[in-house]
């Protein structure tokens, strides 16, 4: 827990000073058009949240599967447990 | 797997869409220490990336937990097969002429339970570790064998 307190906590001020870094104006387009004009540092925000979404959800498929895989292991536990009380 | 080759796959295509239409540079400030310019698209991946490795760092000491917990309960289904394996042998060794056929047959029903058990292949006894279980078998054998020597007197 603590550990994952001191990532963020150095991501978090990575990003911000990064941020503060960057504060001029930026256009994103679609096509020929200008879509966004907004600051870099939102850009940064936003793809840097994008990114770690991202990543959460592999990470949770794979998660997923772990626990599965734990739990049908606890239960082929307790069946051989029982088969070994008989 | 397919869900995921799913999600990368729709990323991808967005960033390359982002790629595609923001082919313009900007002035990056690396932390007050340079200026460097690059391409919008380039630097919003190198973002993306870091954002992707944040999460990855946030995962990854949950992920080697749960992986040390599948190694113990891994190691826990080989000690039990291996006692179980060890019990079905014991139940098969004749003790008396009389009582050898029903021994046979319990130890046939244990056999047809055990290998219609759930058991991955992976998870069988090495030659070592079969070689153990005799020997405990023996040996119990030898202290049945006393005991009966012992009844009967």
């Amino acid at each position: 827990m603590k550990s994952k307190i001191i990532i963020t906590l150095i991501f978090a001020l990575l990003l911000a000073v990064f941020t503060l870094f960057n504060q001029q104006q930026a256009d994103i387009f679609f096509f020929k058009f200008s879509l966004l004009k907004t600051r870099l540092a939102i850009i940064v925000l936003w793809t840097f949240i994008t990114g770690a979404v991202y990543a959460a959800i592999l990470a949770i498929i794979s998660q997923i599967k772990l626990r599965t895989t734990i739990s049908r292991q606890k239960r082929l536990i307790e069946e051989l447990e029982s088969k070994n009380g008989k | 797997m397919s869900l995921k080759i799913i999600t990368t796959l729709v990323i991808a295509f967005l960033l390359v869409l982002f790629g595609i239409f923001n082919n313009v540079h900007v002035e990056v400030n690396l932390f007050g220490i340079k200026n460097v310019s690059t391409l919008l698209s380039f630097f919003v991946f190198v973002v993306f990336l870091a954002g992707g490795i944040y999460a990855g760092f946030l995962s990854f000491s949950d992920q080697i937990k749960q992986s040390s917990i599948i190694r113990k309960l891994k190691k826990k289904i080989k000690n039990l097969k291996e006692a179980l394996k060890e019990q079905e042998e014991h139940e098969q060794i004749p003790i008396d002429d009389s009582e050898e056929h029903s021994t046979e047959t319990e130890g046939n029903n244990l056999e047809s339970s055990f290998n219609s058990n759930e058991i991955d292949a992976d998870l069988r006894l090495t030659p070592n570790q079969r070689k153990m279980a005799l020997l405990k078998i023996k040996e119990q054998e030898e202290e049945l064998k006393k005991k009966q020597v012992f009844d009967e007197k």
